[in-house]
């Protein structure tokens, strides 16, 4: 080889060939405009097999193939909305759980597979990623839990979370079922056709494959897999016959010539799709009625949730929090509130066109006590933390004929607590569940096996709960008389006084706790011989665990699992003069002041004459003599002022008088030398 | 009314609380080496000894109220900014206390002490003596230098109690508010010095 030619090579090497590597880009497609794609693709089923809508034995067509085709499927499902189970991630900060609740039994766990501090993870409940799909599989949009049995084990042989082999029988559902695959368009559809609650019917069918076409409205779907036998096997079912998977009818007006199919995906998620999954809203006396609330201001201001939300291929959505920290490497400061609306580290506050506050005559020292959602977040602070419904916990955006505010799980807002010296808003729900006490430690139990054990004992009635089963009294004449006395007593209860009413109401819920407390104490046994000596029998709720004392009667004690579960708020953010403490510093320094003395009372699953309540001040940890102290600094703040100006007027002017003299003097000086 | 506002000034001043918690330790370390400089010279190479004077028990009670509050204010907050690299809770409460005594006790101050404070500048064709012969020059400068950052100092805060300001002019507000606070300590703590020099007779 001529030495010209090897230094030839040796350049290429080093310079052209990593550039035409770099030139081959992913194989994965791109359009970089803001244009959006027409999507019309064929369709593929979950093996990889071209589908022909035309076939009347077509296969529902699979996300995971049909859009992995030109998308980079395994990157989604490392992203933020579908990565919980893989434990190797940071769990970031901790947000709303799911949370289990059973009405029957009193039962509301918060669950996170991310392990945030409070949570349980659902392997440790025994809770299998089928039980979770089939529990909370209508807010989400496949992936995780769904892919569960396709996941990989973990390399090192150890199982993760997640990777629990399931039970032989939960395998076989699983098989008939096919795997719940991300769906794209539960959040990229553009068409107001796609349906969440078609897209649950089928979870709940157990025909989680055939979700994606149901749900889009490509296919109806003919057939359960829910009825059809563990060890059903499609091979062996009878043409035309009843055991047989479900049937996918395609539908013709969604296809083309080519028997392409037209999928209306948008890039950015519409704000709708978001509200989904991610609404909340008080409810209660004291909330506005639903039809009446305004939305949050920056939807109103004309953007969209993924403006401050937006997230690349990798699905990682910025969650909007100071410190973040996202996997890209990209900076998302200004993606915060302060970041945006002020000055952020990468020097791109003001994007979006966001104002900049004046937050005229508000000393700095709030901005380093104070989030930014303290005062703008989230409903503001009254008398009493009030009654929330979210999406995720209630199952809003889907058809109920209950929707009261009294609907479990219990979750009040907004209970103000310090993070690290500063204040935020939160949402916080009281665990409530059975379990065993051992060495200290309360482990819940299986709300299926709690279920099965007490069923005989507690007597709910199927589509009851267990506090409108023990509230279920009915008061005696002789019980009205002894409160209202005999004459008024015997007339119209629509003629009671509020206060003759609200007495009632006490004896009821009097009664309703006695009643409670004799069954707490049947269940408890129950429990207990249940358990045969391995622990104790506990029930924990509304702030308090439960076990049975000598006398064989509930002794309530404290301990850190009854504590409740509050995550931060963002939203919905409140216009600028519905902003706390927008009327002055009086608004919260002064007794009374809702955000640190509004009351915060424990919601339990089950009657409580005497619930836990604390104020504001006590659960975020504030010293109360000091804030009374600051409320009386604030007495007269107005004179001080005045004074002050006044006092600084008199040094002002002597400054001034002896600054003028003392210049003239100096030049005075200056001219005799 | 200045919230729109945007100048080199704020620019400089704003945003600079983690420079002042990093300087302050420094900055105190060094007023105390200058004070003990000063008294060291003094005790060592005493200069014309100017007449002591007698002052009033008005005068007495002036300025102990004055140091006690400037001692107030300089004990809460940088002891709490050294501390816990905040100031908040208590500490700020008692701040708030100090300064109080502080806005009204430097206005009588300033009429107490400013005639003694004045410097001899003679006008023209001016042959007897204008200034004050009570203090020499260095607590006369010293006190002026007092008089002015308690001003500034004072007027920092009552600016920003008032719906004047956006929020940078009011970071600004604190940081020059910080700073000016320094220069009072550190201005106390040399007129001080050179109050107690003379009474000893050194200078």
């Amino acid at each position: 080889m001529k030495w010209y030619t090897f230094c030839l090579l040796s350049l290429s090497a080093s310079l052209g060939f990593p550039a035409a590597a770099a030139g081959q880009g992913s194989r994965f497609a791109v359009t970089n405009s803001r244009s959006e794609y027409a999507h019309w693709i064929d369709l593929y089923d979950a093996n990889n097999r071209r589908i022909d809508p035309t076939d009347p034995d077509a296969a529902p067509y699979s996300p995971r193939i049909t859009c992995g085709r030109c998308h980079d499927y395994e990157s989604m499902a490392s992203g933020h909305h579908f990565n919980a189970m893989h434990s190797s991630l940071p769990a970031g900060r901790p947000g709303e759980p799911w949370i289990w609740t059973d009405e029957r039994t009193g039962t509301q766990i918060p669950l996170s597979y991310r392990r945030w501090e409070g949570t349980y993870h659902p392997d440790d409940l025994d809770i299998s990623p089928w039980d979770f799909i089939l529990k909370f599989g209508r807010h989400l949009p496949g992936g995780g839990p769904g892919e569960a049995p396709a996941r990989k084990p973990a390399t090192d042989g150890e199982p993760s979370d997640g990777d629990q082999q399931p039970t032989p029988a939960v395998a076989d559902r699983w098989r008939l079922s096919g795997m719940l695959e991300i769906d794209c368009m539960f959040c990229h559809s553009n068409d107001l056709a796609y349906s969440p609650e078609t897209w649950w019917n089928q979870i709940r069918d157990q025909n989680f494959a055939w979700a994606p076409a149901a749900a889009a409205g490509l296919a109806s779907i003919e057939g359960r897999v829910a009825a059809l036998a563990d060890d059903f096997d499609p091979a062996d079912a009878a043409p035309g016959g009843r055991n047989r998977l479900p049937v996918t009818t395609y539908n013709s007006l969604r296809m083309n010539a080519d028997n392409k199919v037209f999928f209306d995906v948008v890039r950015t998620p519409d704000d709708r799709t978001c509200y989904y999954c991610h609404t909340a809203h008080t409810v209660g006396d004291h909330a506005v009625p639903f039809w009446n609330q305004d939305v949050d201001v920056h939807l109103r201001a004309g953007m969209s949730c993924s403006d401050c939300h937006p997230n690349d291929i990798g699905h990682h959505t910025v969650r909007g929090y100071e410190g973040e920290v996202h996997p890209t490497g990209e900076s998302v400061a200004s993606l915060s509130c302060r970041g945006c609306h002020m000055d952020s580290e990468d020097g791109m506050g003001g994007r979006m066109g966001a104002p900049k506050p004046l937050h005229g005559g508000l000393p700095p020292l709030h901005f380093e006590k104070l989030s930014c959602t303290a005062c703008h977040s989230g409903p503001a602070p009254i008398e009493d933390a009030q009654p929330v419904h979210t999406a995720m916990a209630h199952g809003l955006g889907l058809p109920s004929l209950d929707y009261t505010s009294d609907l479990e799980p219990g979750i009040v807002a907004p209970v103000l607590l310090q993070d690290e010296g500063v204040l935020y808003p939160h949402r916080m729900t009281w665990p409530a569940f059975w379990g065993r006490l051992v060495d200290g430690q309360i482990t819940p139990l299986n709300p299926d096996d709690v279920q099965e054990t007490l069923r005989r004992i507690l007597r709910v009635r199927r589509g009851a709960s267990l506090m409108e089963t023990v509230s279920a009294i009915k008061l005696t004449a002789e019980d009205k008389a002894g409160v209202l006395g005999e004459e008024r007593a015997s007339i119209d209860e629509e003629l009671w006084t509020q206060e003759e009413q609200e007495a009632i109401a006490a004896l009821e819920l009097a009664k309703a706790k006695q009643a409670w407390d004799e069954l707490l104490a049947a269940a408890l046994t129950t429990l207990q011989e249940s358990f045969e000596d391995d622990g104790v029998a506990v029930y924990v709720g509304g702030g308090r665990a439960y076990r049975l004392g000598e006398d064989g009667q509930p002794e309530a004690f404290e301990h850190a699992v009854a504590e409740p579960y509050a995550w931060k708020l963002g939203h919905d953010v409140r216009p600028t003069r519905f902003s706390t403490g927008i009327t002055g510093c009086y608004e919260c320094h002064a007794d009374g002041a809702p955000i640190f003395e509004g009351r915060v009372t424990a919601v339990a699953a089950v009657p409580d004459d005497q619930p836990l309540a604390h104020s504001m001040w006590e659960l975020a940890g504030y010293d109360k003599q000091l804030l009374d102290a600051w409320n009386q600094s604030f007495q007269g703040r107005t004179m001080f002022k005045y004074a002050g100006f006044a006092a600084m007027g008199i040094v002002g002017l002597i400054l001034l008088t002896y600054l003028i003299q003392g210049t003239y003097g100096l030049f005075a000086s200056f001219r005799r030398i | 009314m200045f919230a729109e506002g945007n100048n080199s000034f704020v620019l400089i001043v704003a945003h600079g609380g983690e420079q002042f918690n990093q300087a302050l330790p420094y900055l105190l370390v060094a007023t105390a080496l200058i004070v003990g400089v000063y008294v060291v010279l003094s005790i060592t190479r005493p200069r014309s000894v100017e007449p002591k004077s007698k002052w009033s028990p008005w005068e007495w009670a002036v300025y102990a109220a004055t140091l006690l509050s400037v001692g107030v204010l300089a004990a809460t907050s940088f002891g709490a900014v050294l501390s816990v690299g905040v100031l908040n809770g208590w500490a700020l409460l008692a701040h708030m206390v100090g300064a109080g005594m502080f806005v009204f006790v430097l206005p009588v101050l300033a009429i107490t002490w400013c005639e003694p404070s004045r410097f001899d500048l003679r006008r023209y064709g001016q042959r007897e003596q204008t200034g004050s012969q009570r203090f020499y020059w260095f607590p006369k400068l010293t006190f002026w230098l007092l008089l002015a950052s308690g001003w500034v100092v004072a007027m920092t805060m009552l600016v920003s109690m008032i719906p004047w300001m956006g929020t940078d002019e009011l970071e600004s507000m604190l940081e020059l508010h910080r700073w000016s606070g320094l220069l009072v300590v550190v201005a106390a703590a040399l007129h001080v010095s050179g109050i107690v020099m003379q009474r000893f007779g050194k200078r």
